[in-house]
């Protein structure tokens, strides 16, 4: 062997790795310039207080949300001795890219004591072992800090069924919320030259849209007058009506990111699920309760028929054993009608259907409307999107190109309640659906003080303050029951978000039962999807409706018909099997 | 020679004792990393196909997976499965096939010293340079991208993106991966090619081979073990070939896309606890069905391979 | 010589077919490669906040500031004893260098003597060490990581730069087949002239044998270090103080920290390439040689 070769390359090995070694990089951010934090917290780790290290997931919801929390908290304790020898508390901030099961393969040997991440399957959690029982600040009124709510109290029944086990045990708190829907925006649908508004009168000759400012708009999906929704549109035929009246007004009617169609998926399901109205939504992951909606035939002008166990309006009681029924579900059938009105060439944006990141997504939709082009009425995504979009840099571009006015801070985006399948649905509450599994957990070996300090933290996270501050942050709602009257700062897209929220019933799409536990991906809402359709050349599976509906030109209704045979009886029996209930 | 006289020569010759002690002492670290690293990290995982998870731990069920997964395969009601090995299947011929054959072709080209050799040797080496999350984004966002508003933009003429478009998504898959497949395969051939000796070279021209024969008659029996041996171990990876599908989408690749290797990997990264039985199970089953389909063919293509004499 | 000139590389008058044909192929696949590089070299130069896009990246638009931004932001927040550390673009070449290097001559030296000692000891270990190497190689197995991990910490090797190095020392691999397979075609005339002049067998291998593989020795581990090189999971699961390049470039595509438009996503592609082609182009005349030149003596 050429000796020199290998001595010159082990020689070059050892030379670095010493040099490497010996050598740390540094603890100061690169480009932090110097000492500089917004919040004025620390930027090296101080001896003199007790350090609580905490994991965050840096995502779409940004760390500012948890810094703004720290300082209140270390102000909080300034004082406080956690630690013999130290006065203060210090919480140090660890972002991490890691979720789920990849966080608890390694948690037990993590320096970081409290963790904020997402796909946490609560159940899982609570199985291994390696995370805290929280119940010791989940139960307790929060009345040290002046309130009257545990933070129990301020979780769902739903939540609490999943989140805190039989003997009260609760391994893991909700984190953060986000729903899928359509974002509008505002200044565009208000514009003097465009008006997208439905009139209270239908026969006002300009197509029953409005054609002023101050006419009086329609009811909205809500149907009542004098709400937020008003002139929204209520159904989904008034929904295409606005995308035909946009189209001649030479606006493009929606956008959303091409690259991921889960994303569009995801907002067809939320669709589904707002439809079925919380109990019968919630069957597609408890498998306990009873069915009102399965379809069991679509007539030749679409109208639907429904299974009873016996009476009219009497629904199928479902089980395990019936799990595959809910293929049959009215919303999904709905939704894939809805999807195949919305997926014309001429409604859709450009990238849409092709490699559009939703990064490029949504600064294409803000910029549209400054640009002087062809404007973007609406945007399908997640109600993170403006902070990511922020956090981008694209508002901040946008100012540069186009002025100050089309800051975040001056532009008003709101999120649409969803339209009804039917009008006889119109004025039903909305159903939202959680999209991130996100969790808040503590390390299960902590101990002495760590664990003292973890769990006082994790406690202050879910005061009252601390969540209208997440909200005015990140301007998404924490998975909590709580208002942010008289908040500040929080942009007109994420009080519509939050407004929603208080008025809808939202679908926490996870359940205790064995069935739901063992398998929860199996069971998430883009799951709904699958299908298998025959156009003559044999079985083909499909995941995404937009894919088989725009490329393959497979109709709402073969891809329903479908779901059913992807989810056969057969198919769900040999699955699900040992999951049944034996009468 | 029966084993107890095989053992007996073996203890008793003072050079096979030596040779016996020199093949232990070194072999036994490797082995003993293979002990640790292998055998015991992953015994635990490949019993996982003989247990179910309930109540927070794995119990033994004996072959209720075998069961549940074979019956889930053979009646596909999501004809995911079907999909599947069709893809992997026609995978392997596109891209192995072609692949590979010109992966020959170019290696020859090289060994013959064509015009530009130099320059096509880089070429076809950088496949291996380039790391897959790289070359991905770049691949992606030049097809499907640049291409449709480029033509757009100069020519006025609209196009869909060629990963976006179905017409053209499989073809720009095998395409990739024909592209990526070269690199270590040219330079095992080049390599096992560069120990062709110039005289046999020579000889065979001196009779008037043309550069055809020569390939067929003198090089390729020369480097067939190498070829075997890249061939079997494509054949042996069969169904962990994921085509790329998860640099491309994540998991989101459409089903009718999907290969074997890529339905067991997306499901393996998006598992909970209750569903690594399953999966190992699906692994065990599939090796079962690869393992002799590899030893045999290896066996077959040794027996009657070109002989290089 | 004229004669032995031509003979060895093909007569000069009519181009062989067969190399013609493949010659109009490689120019094809070169452009192939090359169109989408050019291009992704181009964007890198762009401004990824520009919001009118001009498609073909004109020398025109280029800025060089993407290049330094990405060493400024460029960077992996690790934790480390003295807290959290920000290694940059610098640390992460040096610490993909050793983890590369390492894990390659390492690999490579255990899969060159593993399959030396199987093909050319006819021990009934030898055999089943080759059958099991093909049966692992086809076997997926999963849910192996947290025992994994595990593993790597009860033997004090998780985390550090040498232990990586025993982790990817192992034989299970294509290349201990090739090795094997070239082994086989050796024949054993050396051994047996090398023991009629004394020699041992440590010395018949490492006078004798390596020598003779030397071609393909260095070029599975040039192989195998640039797969190390590209390699992000092993780095982000086994040495998460220690982040390589690859990670980096993993973590920059996942987070919206570092503000990461298309062009640069591509900045950290082309930055993550450039050493790598540095490499080769600096050791490639070496390497490249060797595998032109004979390996087998006669």
């Amino acid at each position: 062997m050429k000796k020199k070769l290998l001595t010159i390359v082990i020689a070059c090995l050892l030379a670095v790795m010493a040099v490497f070694s010996a050598c740390s990089p540094s603890t100061e951010k690169p480009g932090s310039g110097g000492s500089d934090d917004e919040f004025g917290l620390a930027t090296t780790i101080d001896p003199n207080r007790t350090t609580l290290f905490v994991s965050n997931f840096n995502g779409g919801f940004g760390e500012r949300w948890l810094k703004a929390a720290i300082k209140r908290f270390e102000e909080l304790h300034k004082n406080d001795v956690y630690e013999e020898g130290k006065t203060g508390v210090q919480v140090w901030i660890d972002n991490s890219k890691t979720g789920g099961k990849d966080t608890l393969a390694n948690i037990e040997n993590s320096r970081d004591a409290v963790f904020f991440t997402e796909y946490v399957y609560a159940s899982d959690y609570a199985d291994s072992g390696k995370v805290l029982d929280l119940s010791s600040i989940v139960n307790p009124v929060l009345s040290e800090y002046g309130e009257s709510r545990s933070i129990k109290g301020k979780m769902t029944k739903e939540q609490q069924d999943y989140f805190i086990q039989d003997n009260g045990a609760c391994y893991v708190l909700p984190h953060y919320q986000s729903f899928r829907g359509i974002v509008y925006d505002v200044d565009l649908f208000e514009d003097e030259n465009y008006l997208f508004y439905f009139s209270a009168n239908a026969n006002n000759g300009n197509d029953g849209f409005v054609m002023s400012k101050n006419e009086t708009r329609s009811k909205g999906p809500d149907g009542t007058g004098g709400t937020y929704d008003d002139g929204l549109p209520a159904t989904y035929d008034e929904f295409f009506r606005l995308c035909e009246y946009m189209l001649e007004k030479g606006v493009k009617p929606v956008i959303w990111s091409g690259s991921n169609q889960a994303y569009f998926t995801d907002f067809l399901a939320a669709l589904a699920l707002d439809h079925e109205g919380l109990s019968d939504a919630m069957l597609n992951f408890t498998f306990k309760g009873t069915a009102y909606n399965l379809v069991s035939s679509v007539g030749a002008n679409g109208e639907l028929s429904f299974m009873n166990d016996g009476a009219e309006g009497s629904g199928v009681a479902i089980t395990p054993n019936n799990g595959y029924l809910l293929a049959k579900q009215a919303g999904k059938y709905y939704s894939l009608q809805f999807a195949e009105r919305l997926l014309k060439k001429e409604y859709i944006a450009s990238g849409s259907m092709g490699t559009l990141s939703h990064t490029d997504a949504q600064k294409n939709y803000i910029n549209s409307y400054p640009s002087g082009g062809e404007a973007i009425g609406m945007l399908i995504e997640g109600s993170f999107w403006e902070n990511e979009c922020s956090d981008m840099g694209y508002f901040d571009a946008a100012v540069k190109s186009y002025g100050q006015e089309w800051s975040r801070a001056d532009r008003r985006f709101a999120m649409m309640p969803y339209p009804k399948a039917t009008a006889g649905q119109v004025g039903e509450k909305v159903t939202l659906t959680d999209s991130l599994m996100s969790g808040a957990f503590i390390r299960g070996n902590v101990e002495g003080y760590e664990k003292e300090l973890a769990l006082d933290f994790l406690q202050f996270l879910y005061t009252d303050e601390s969540l209208r501050e997440f909200t005015q942050y990140t301007g998404s709602p924490k998975a909590m029951n709580y208002d942010i009257d008289g908040v500040e700062g929080i942009s007109n897209f994420a009080r519509s978000v939050f407004d929603m929220k208080n008025r809808a019933d939202i679908v926490y799409p996870y359940s205790s039962e064995p069935i739901y536990a063992d398998q929860p991906a199996s069971f998430e809402p883009t799951s709904f999807y699958s299908t298998v359709v025959n156009k003559g050349a044999g079985d083909v599976p499909y995941t995404y409706p937009s894919r088989a509906i725009y490329d393959q030109g497979v109709t709402g209704l073969e891809y329903f018909n479908g779901l059913s045979v992807a989810m056969s009886k057969s198919s769900w029996d040999n699955a699900y099997g040992k999951y049944f209930i034996n009468n | 020679m029966t084993l107890s006289t095989r053992v007996k020569t073996l203890l008793h010759s003072k050079s096979e004792r030596k040779r016996l002690l020199f093949y232990a002492l070194v072999i036994a670290l490797p082995l003993a990393q293979v002990a640790i690293f292998y055998f015991g990290v992953n015994i635990n995982s490949i019993l996982l196909a003989f247990k179910e998870y309930e109540g927070g731990s794995y119990h033994w069920v004996g072959f209720d997976n075998f069961k549940r997964v074979l019956t889930e395969i053979f009646t596909d009601s999501t004809a995911e499965w079907r999909f599947a090995f069709k893809n992997t299947f026609v995978a392997w011929i596109v891209c192995t096939g072609i692949g590979m054959t010109l992966a020959l072709f170019f290696s020859y080209y090289i060994f013959k010293k064509g015009i530009g050799k130099n320059f096509f040797r880089v070429m076809l080496f950088m496949p291996s340079i380039i790391s897959s999350i790289v070359m991905v984004i770049l691949f992606t966002y030049f097809v499907d991208s640049f291409i449709p508003e480029f033509l757009m933009r100069y020519f006025d003429t609209e196009i869909r993106g060629l990963l976006s478009d179905p017409r053209t998504t499989m073809f720009m898959i095998y395409l990739y991966n024909i592209l990526m497949g070269f690199g270590t395969n040219v330079l095992l051939l080049s390599s096992a090619m560069s120990s062709v000796s110039d005289s046999t070279v020579e000889a065979a021209q001196l009779d008037g081979a043309n550069n055809l024969r020569l390939f067929w008659h003198v090089v390729l029996p020369q480097i067939f073990p190498t070829f075997v041996t890249i061939f079997i171990v494509s054949v042996a990876n069969l169904f962990a070939n994921q085509l790329n599908l998860y640099s491309f989408y994540g998991a989101y690749a459409e089903a009718r896309l999907g290969t074997v290797g890529y339905l067991l990997y997306k499901r393996t990264v998006s598992a909970a606890n209750a569903q690594y039985p399953e999966l190992a199970t699906i692994g065990l089953l599939l090796t079962i069905v690869i393992i002799p389909l590899t030893l045999g063919l290896r066996k077959f293509l040794e027996k009657v391979g070109p002989s290089d004499e | 010589m004229n004669r032995e000139h031509k003979i060895k590389n093909g007569s000069k008058k009519g181009f062989s077919p067969l190399m013609a044909a493949l010659f109009v192929l490689l120019i094809v696949y070169a452009l192939l490669i090359l169109f989408p590089l050019a291009w992704g070299l181009g964007q890198s130069l762009m401004d990824g906040m520009r919001l009118d896009s001009t498609v073909v990246p004109w020398p025109s638009d280029w800025q060089f500031s993407n290049y330094i931004d990405a060493f400024v932001h460029f960077y992996v927040p690790v934790q480390a004893e003295q807290g959290t550390v920000y290694p940059t673009l610098v640390y992460m070449f040096g610490y993909s260098f050793v983890y590369a290097v390492g894990s390659a001559l390492t690999a490579t030296f255990v899969q060159c003597i593993v399959a030396y000692l199987t093909s050319r000891f006819n021990y009934i270990v030898s055999r089943i060490i080759n059958v099991f190497v093909l049966i692992a190689i086809a076997l997926p197995i999963v849910g192996s990581l947290p025992s994994e991990i595990q593993m790597a910490q009860a033997l004090g090797l998780y985390d550090t730069l040498f232990g990586i190095w025993i982790m990817k020392g192992h034989f299970i691999s294509i290349y201990y087949l090739v090795f094997y397979a070239r082994f086989k075609t050796f024949s054993r005339s050396y051994e047996e002239a090398a023991q009629i002049d004394g020699a041992g067998n440590l010395r018949i291998l490492f006078s004798i044998m390596l020598p003779l593989i030397k071609n393909l020795f260095w070029t599975i581990f040039l192989i195998q270090f640039i797969a190390f090189w590209n390699d992000y999971y092993t780095p982000l699961v086994y040495m998460p103080t220690y982040p390589t390049v690859a990670y980096g470039l993993w973590y920059y595509n996942q987070s919206t920290e570092n503000a990461l438009t298309l062009p640069m996503k591509v900045t950290g592609c082309i930055l993550m390439l450039l050493p790598v082609l540095v490499l080769f182009a600096v050791f490639s005349k070496r390497l490249m040689s060797n595998l032109t030149m004979g390996g087998e003596k006669e």
